[in-house]
């Protein structure tokens, strides 16, 4: 029996017919499925205007505890706001924040002990020791001394900074800085951590290093974690739920494998991952698949049908690169298949990116691994090549 | 060899514009008084050869000294302009506090046209401000005028020639020297900070406290400074407005040059108060060096 795979999307909810692909899960956790779980954290149509300019406009979202999120967008897509208001820096413009059941909307910051920020710029006190600094908040909280120095031990220890204890920040490297940031927030034992772009001030080793830390430390806390970034590919590791954003507006709320693999719209498959779009025309439907005349060529590609769509509408067939088979032959089965030329290819030693201009001009970009027996003649630039895909390997877009 | 060249010149500045005119005050203040032209023994005259040489550094003495620190009048007034000045010190603190951390917190466009407003009154001369004050604090004064009319008092307040009108005065000449480094200090601080103090569950008065005020203390101790070493000296403000009771070394200074002719003890009432002010002027001196170094 084929499985159904619903996908919450907040722009458009879809109806999973019979939809033979699921997004393979990651792990069995999945408390927005289960109708009977209450979200920890409820925006309730959230809109946001500084002036004139709308930085949230009519968000609304659940998310669930234990939940690694992410909210995924460009700069000034207003990720950053919504996160703020979470924490009380900005006051919703209209709407309303439940956390646990209570509406919080018109607490200040410090009345919101559950929640706890990591900043971007980590704001460290430049005044106080790293162990000063991670006992602060347990400070104004009234713990008493000792309880205080078993909590912040207990923080150092978990993000691996016991010998930095009386540093000030200004003598630590960043990586360290992040990891007092971190531990500061966590030391209060927030049952919500917000997390501003953590990772952006690191290179690229630390940012991997420190993902797979971040993951670890959400598992064994039990925390949910919120965090905000630009880098869909950190999004990608971490979350068990992205939330994607452009210009305010939530566009798709997925697990990382469903965003990948049933894209909302093509904002969402160009954002996440490289994607080849085929513009075309619905021109017949029969047994949940349909026919699509695309523009730059005679060619109908089959596709199978997730949402409801119009003959003669015009549709975007997404193909993710890796999906498509390069050869040197013709394929046998014409259905799906576009010939071109090489026009670059990328040699990452795993595998190669091939650049192919077909018909009117398009680039497609096509991915293979390279498996050592190799039956025909390495593929190389000013080859002549087709491109063919499975029916059931595109999405149809319609926006 | 250029470098020698180029830190010559503020070098020779310092030679001929400081150590040489102390120098001069330092001998001054090693001689005798004399009703004569100039009003001291011993004259140095070359003319006179090596002997009169000898003879000159014979008659130098510290006997000026030995009378200042064993005089009560000199004790007393050392004393009192070192707690006058700090009062006013801290008096101007509290007023300058509050402006200049309004002024960091003002709209980033606004902060320039704040700055030039605190130093504004520094383009009118400093004798005339003080003048000022005397038209408002005396007893006919705008002050009195104001309060009286509004019925808030019945008698005026009699303010002008006593202590009070002294750290009035001192407190708003001084003003911008504490402003000034205040302001630079709080500007600094990253308002993300605050924000931080409040998500970890400080409210915003508290958090003035743990973070904003230690980190602003640099500022603090350079405005304390700024403004405590030159107003122990001030003659002008305790002359103007202070009483016949307001002993500050500054006025002593004067009488003893002018009404007493006797410059040599006059000199001495200066280098003496110049050593009292070593420590605090070293204490800036170090923090301004280790705030170079720190980068900040």
């Amino acid at each position: 029996m084929a499985t159904v795979s619903p996908i919450t999307s907040q722009a458009a909810p879809k109806q999973g017919k019979a939809g033979p692909r699921t997004a393979a899960p990651q792990s069995g956790f999945a408390p927005w499925k289960d109708p009977a779980k209450t979200p920890i954290v409820r925006f309730e149509n959230i809109t946001k205007t500084f002036g004139d300019f709308v930085a949230v406009k009519n968000c609304s979202l659940d998310i669930y505890e234990r939940e690694f999120f992410s909210l995924l967008g460009p700069s000034g897509c207003g990720k950053t706001t919504l996160l703020r208001m979470l924490a009380g820096f900005e006051k919703p413009t209209s709407g309303r924040i439940i956390v646990e059941g209570k509406d919080i909307t018109s607490l200040a910051p410090y009345e919101r002990p559950f929640i706890n920020m990591m900043f971007q710029s980590y704001a460290l006190f430049p005044h106080m020791t790293v162990e000063s600094n991670i006992g602060f908040g347990l400070r104004q909280e009234g713990m008493d001394k000792d309880a205080i120095a078993v909590r912040v031990q207990e923080a150092m220890d978990m993000v691996e900074l016991t010998k930095f204890a009386k540093r000030k920040p200004n003598q630590l490297s960043g990586g360290q800085q992040q990891r007092v940031a971190l531990a500061r927030a966590i030391a209060k034992k927030p049952r919500i951590m917000l997390l501003d772009e953590p990772l952006g001030a690191l290179d690229k080793r630390l940012r991997n290093q420190a993902q797979f830390e971040l993951m670890r430390i959400q598992e064994v806390t039990g925390t949910t974690f919120i965090i905000v970034t630009h880098d869909q590919e950190e999004a990608m590791t971490v979350s068990s739920r992205i939330a994607v954003m452009d210009h305010g507006e939530l566009v798709q709320v997925a697990t990382p494998g469903d965003i990948y693999e049933m894209p909302g719209s093509r904002y969402c498959a160009n954002f996440i991952g490289e994607v080849n779009t085929f513009e075309g025309k619905v021109v017949s439907m029969a047994d949940g698949m349909a026919d699509i005349a695309w523009v730059g060529g005679d060619n109908i590609f089959k596709a199978r049908v997730h949402e409801g769509i119009a003959l003669g509408q015009t549709v975007w067939l997404a193909i993710r690169p890796e999906k498509i088979r390069i050869s040197l032959e013709p394929p046998a089965d014409s259905v799906n298949s576009v010939a071109g030329t090489v026009n670059d290819v990328g040699y990452l030693g795993s595998i190669s990116h091939y650049h192919v201009v077909v018909g009117n001009g398009q680039r497609i970009t096509a991915l293979r691994a390279n498996s050592s027996h190799t039956v025909e003649r390495p593929i190389s630039w000013e080859d002549k090549v087709w491109l063919e895909w499975p029916a059931e390997s595109g999405v149809i877009l319609t926006r | 060899m250029r470098r020698w060249y180029v830190i010559a010149v503020p070098y020779l500045w310092l030679i001929a514009f400081f150590l040489v005119p102390f120098f001069i005050v330092f001998r001054i203040s090693l001689s005798d008084v004399a009703t004569a032209m100039p009003p001291y023994v011993p004259l140095f005259d070359v003319s006179a050869g090596l002997a009169g040489i000898s003879n000159f550094f014979s008659q130098l003495d510290f006997e000026n000294y030995k009378f200042i620190l064993t005089d009560e009048l000199y004790y007393s007034a050392y004393w009192s302009s070192i707690v006058i000045a700090g009062i006013a010190t801290f008096l101007t603190l509290l007023v300058a506090y509050p402006i200049a951390y309004g002024m960091a917190r003002a709209p980033k466009e606004w902060q320039p046209t704040l700055m030039m407003l605190i130093i504004l009154p520094f383009w009118t001369s400093f004798l005339i401000r003080v003048y000022a004050w005397i038209g408002i604090l005396k007893n006919e004064g705008l002050l009195n005028l104001f309060l009286t009319s509004t019925g808030l008092i019945s008698e005026p307040l009699s303010i002008m020639n006593t202590t009070t009108a002294v750290y009035i005065g001192i407190v708003y000449s001084y003003l911008p020297f504490m402003i000034l480094p205040l302001y630079a200090s709080l500007e600094k601080i990253n308002p993300s900070l605050l924000e931080a103090a409040n998500d970890l569950g400080c409210p915003p008065w508290k958090a003035f406290w743990q973070v904003t005020f230690p980190l602003s203390l640099p500022g603090v101790v350079a405005g304390c400074l700024l403004v405590f070493i030159p107003a122990t000296g001030e003659f002008v403000i305790p002359d103007l407005l202070g009483g016949s009771d307001t002993l500050m070394i500054g006025k002593t200074l004067w009488s003893e040059f002018f009404n007493n002719r006797d410059w040599p003890v006059a000199s001495a009432v200066a280098v003496v108060l110049l050593l009292v002010l070593v420590v605090p002027i070293v204490l800036f001196q170090r923090m301004q060096e280790r705030q170079q170094e720190a980068g900040r």
